[in-house]
């Protein structure tokens, strides 16, 4: 492939209102290949929705304010096309899946007219096809033809999120952008959403990014996996380099924090992360992670922290990247 | 001894904890410059409403026949009335009456209506159904209609018409009351206390009564507004308070039929009851936002 | 949804039986002695008894409710007017359409200019398309209605002497009342279409809307809209209540002949029988309002629908079994 599929460069994303200013994402890098699935892993609060958002170039202007970095989408900078160009991407080359099923319906249309529109919109605005192929997403997600006309509020949380990825993949989209998209639901409903939409992006070789705080599902959906903290990506690879040896502290405290399954472990107890995630209005200085890494030295308290490539395309940024 | 220690310990962290939120609601409120410029005008009619002997320049029962009708001037700065009476002199005094009317009105509006909302919210069932369709009955008549039917059974004057229009704001009351007593009451925080052997009693003293109070505490102090408002109304009509009481919305019954030739009697008397609602609007609006969780951090 | 409509309409009708045995009983708790008043202070005692049976006024109160009901429902008649002697339906049918032709325009005035205004706000919030709006808002619902129409009249017919300022006649006479009426209600509507905007402009679905790649224009008309509308509607009935309320003020101002005009006038001069058929009508005016903007809210919002729905769906069941 000649020209890579999605690159974003240096993006730094700002919440600024009276009162504060967030400093939601601080400089994140990272490259997507064709029908790849990277996984967005972090904290509540780490940034990785507003990644995503502003891939889509849909964060609400004012607070949120892009600073800087450049997307680049199938060799096209997002930054630069025309808002009217931007429409025409959305939904239909790139779409997102909410995490909140609940909200993320009008509550006074019904499921079929909010599947039909997007279709419509990047259609031509036939209004057959649009609705012909909205019954077709429907019953591809499992859910009869006939419920076309109901309402958001007669569906589950699982059909309705089940809704919500008919909408994102009505088009056959080149990149998902999944946002929490199980968080939301019952565990059982959970395997079932993730099943539909691992079967249908490979069916349509669909990239996707999969933001999540999950690591059980990050095992079971992704090729790569980066790790933000504090909206920064401090450690990225592919899923085996990560799990396999987990270099940055922080990581290694996500897998110290998972419950084991092995009874020969030294002792069965949890390892929680000690403090609280920063203040993303005001954040530390020296490497984000400091005030809470146990490894942490005076050269982690000050100063820029250099990123480390640990091997081809595992990378992470820790002055004592490989040592620990 | 160590029992009773401890006792006092939880006190006292109660009392820190009431006020942190006193202190963190005036410090949100105190982001909101409009919020506060509503309040600073608010203590200021209170405040002239109090000194208005101090402060008046005359007195404001003296007539003066030579003075009648007079212009504002920097003699008399909002004109005079027919009797040549210093208006801006009337309107201070006024503003304890206007003040007080309001007030009282919405506080007997609302005693009355979250005794009738709490009935129909606590008891449920048939006293809540029965409530409930009187007060369709009551909602159904526009309210200045129904204010000036009881000002026909009750009379005209100041204290009248408090209960006027106190009677006006039960059923609005009630019904908020009861609304949010149904909504407290499925509140998990009402199930924990009941889970915790907390007494019925106590749940609906502890729990009840001051999340559904403050619940409706900002449409509480907009209504004082709304009495003054509506008050002044009915005096227009000549059934609320009566002149020569000098009551803003009386002031302004009086000056009706000079507006042709003397505007300013008519002017003055309303403009007083606007900046006074504005600034309770404001700090009402203020204060909304300051006391919406969503807004928290 | 007409079964629905049905059940409401026929939900009105213990209401205005209520409303119709509330104010009589107001009436018959009024202090004073209408015939006394009638008769003048010089009238003979047997004059005195013959005019009280004549009216009615000896029998118990019960009695006198259930003949008034009867007059009013079966009869379809609201009495005589104490101090004419003129029919009390009469005058109020006459005088009714002036009355409803106020209201509404101004209601109409305040929909088309509040809501824009509102939507407008929501969508610039922070510009001054947003503040300027909505401090000209605030000011309008902080002051009394009937202040603002007498300022109406001290710039427009005296100082400018552009419009009459009292008096029935051509479309210049109603433009006044009409801006007066609307005013405040154009204030509520902006005010609160800002609000419900703002809240629905937050949400989800707008996110997955613009997500869509639909243009904001869209966004804003075919989904925040009518999310935003739903609470105005119940906000209508407290607009449409200041409106008919604050016409007897509007119509006292300008000397409209309409029913609110003529309550004023019957309440000054201890007129019960025209008092309690004024308020009778203004309430079941009103109700029937409140009545379609319920029914304009149950076809607007499917989960309004459905409540009714699934309440039928309940008791067919239970019926069932």
């Amino acid at each position: 492939m000649s020209e890579k599929f999605l690159s974003v460069k240096d993006l730094n994303d700002h919440y600024i209102t009276s009162e504060a200013d967030v400093w939601a994402v601080n400089g994140v890098s990272f490259d997507l290949e064709r029908g790849k699935t990277l996984g967005l892993v972090g904290e509540t609060g780490a940034g990785k929705t507003t990644i995503a958002r502003s891939i889509l170039k849909i964060l609400p202007n004012p607070p949120a304010k892009v600073l800087g970095g450049s997307v680049e989408f199938e060799g096209k900078s997002i930054y630069e096309v025309s808002e009217a160009e931007m429409q025409k991407i959305r939904g239909d080359k790139i779409t997102m899946i909410f995490q909140d099923p609940m909200t993320a319906l009008n509550p006074v249309m019904t499921v079929g007219e909010q599947i039909a529109e997007v279709v419509a919109l990047h259609n031509g605005g036939n209004k057959e096809d649009a609705k012909n192929r909205a019954v077709e997403m429907l019953e591809t997600v499992g859910i009869p033809a006939e419920r076309y006309v109901e309402y958001p509020h007669q569906f589950s949380g699982g059909m309705k999120q089940r809704v919500v990825i008919a909408i994102a993949l009505a088009c056959n989209p080149d990149l998902l952008l999944a946002d929490e998209p199980t968080t939301a639901l019952d565990v059982t409903i959970q395997a079932q959403v993730l099943d539909l939409m691992r079967e249908l992006n490979r069916k349509n070789d669909t990239s996707m990014i999969l933001i999540t705080h999950d690591l059980g599902v990050v095992a079971e959906m992704c090729d790569d996996v980066a790790i933000v903290y504090a909206g920064q990506i401090i450690e990225k690879g592919s899923l085996e380099q990560i799990f396999d040896h987990p270099s940055h502290p922080y990581t290694n405290g996500l897998f110290g924090a998972l419950p084991s399954m092995k009874d020969d472990e030294d002792d069965d107890r949890l390892h929680p992360i000690a403090g609280m995630p920063p203040d993303p209005t005001n954040l530390p200085t020296g490497c984000y992670f400091h005030p809470r890494c146990p490894y942490a030295t005076e050269e982690c308290k000050n100063g820029p922290v250099p990123v480390k490539e640990l091997a081809p395309g595992h990378t992470c940024m820790c002055h004592k990247a490989g040592e620990v | 001894m160590t029992e009773e220690k401890k006792n006092v310990v939880a006190g006292n962290e109660n009392v820190a904890k009431k006020e942190n939120q006193l202190f963190a609601f005036f410090k949100r409120l105190r982001q909101r410059p409009a919020a506060v410029v509503g309040l600073v005008i608010f203590a200021i009619l209170i405040l002239s409403a109090i000194f208005a002997n101090v402060i008046a320049p005359y007195n404001y029962t003296e007539t003066n026949v030579r003075e009648a009708y007079q212009a504002p001037s920097w003699k008399h700065i909002c004109g005079t009335d027919q009797v040549g009476r210093d208006i801006f002199s009337r309107l201070l005094v006024g503003a304890r009456y206007s003040l007080t009317l309001g007030i009282l009105a919405m506080l007997l509006g609302n005693l009355a209506g979250m005794l009738v909302g709490s009935l129909a919210g606590y008891f449920g069932g048939v006293v809540d159904e029965v409530l409930m369709r009187i007060l369709d009955v009551i909602q159904s008549i526009p309210g200045m209609v129904l204010n000036l039917a009881v000002a026909c059974v009750i009379g005209v004057g100041f204290w009248k018409t408090i209960i006027v229009m106190g009677i006006g704001g039960v059923a609005g009351a009630a019904r908020m009351m009861r609304a949010n007593i149904l909504k407290i009451r499925e509140m998990e925080y009402i199930e924990a206390a009941s889970v915790t052997n907390c007494s019925n009693a106590k749940i609906i003293v502890k729990h009840l009564i001051p999340n559904a109070f403050s619940a409706s505490l900002v449409q509480m102090t907009m209504g004082v507004g709304g009495s003054i408002m509506a008050a002044s109304g009915l005096a227009y009509l000549g059934l609320g308070v009566q002149p020569p009481t000098p009551e803003w919305g009386a002031m302004l019954s009086d000056g009706r039929q000079y507006l042709t030739k003397f505007p300013w009697m008519c002017i003055f008397p309303g403009m007083a009851i606007m900046i006074t609602v504005l600034a309770i609007n404001l700090f009402g609006d203020g204060m909304r936002d300051a006391l919406d969780p969503r807004l928290k951090k | 949804m007409i079964r629905y409509a049905f059940k409401r309409i026929l939900m009105l009708i213990p209401v205005i039986i209520g409303v119709t045995i509330l104010i009589f009983t107001l009436m018959y708790l009024v202090p004073g002695d209408p015939v006394a008043s009638i008769l003048g202070s010089d009238a003979e005692p047997w004059e005195y008894e013959q005019l009280r049976e004549a009216m009615g006024l000896n029998k118990p109160y019960i009695v006198r409710l259930f003949n008034y009901i009867v007059q009013v429902y079966v009869h379809l008649d609201l009495g005589q007017s104490y101090l004419s002697g003129v029919s009390v339906s009469t005058e109020i049918f006459g005088r009714l359409p002036r009355t409803l032709m106020l209201g509404f325009i101004s209601t109409f005035v305040s929909l088309i200019i509040g809501i824009p205004l509102g939507i407008n706000a929501a969508v610039h919030q922070g510009t001054v398309h947003d503040w300027l709006p909505l401090s000209v808002a605030l000011l309008g619902v902080s002051m009394p209605g009937f202040w603002f129409a007498l300022m109406l009249v001290v710039l427009f017919s005296i100082k400018l002497g552009w419009l009459p300022a009292y008096g029935m006649g051509g479309i210049q006479y109603w433009i006044l009342p009409i801006m007066s009426g609307a005013f405040h209600g154009i204030a509520m509507n902006a005010r609160q279409t800002r609000a419900s905007m703002l809240e629905v402009l937050g949400q989800d679905y707008i996110v997955m809307a613009r997500s869509k790649g639909m243009p904001e224009r869209d966004v804003i008309f075919k989904h925040a809209l009518p999310n935003a509308m739903i609470p105005l509607i119940t906000l209508m009935g407290g607009i449409l209540a200041n409106i008919f309320g604050g016409g007897m003020l509007t119509e006292t101002i300008f000397s409209i002949p309409g029913v609110g005009y003529y309550m004023v006038k019957a309440v000054n001069q201890r007129d019960y029988p025209a008092v309690q058929g004024s308020v009778l009508m203004l309430s079941i005016v009103f109700s029937i309002v409140m009545l379609l903007t319920d029914l304009v809210m149950a076809a607007v919002d499917p989960r309004v629908k459905a409540q009714f729905a699934s309440r039928a769906a309940k008791k067919k069941k239970e019926a069932d079994a």
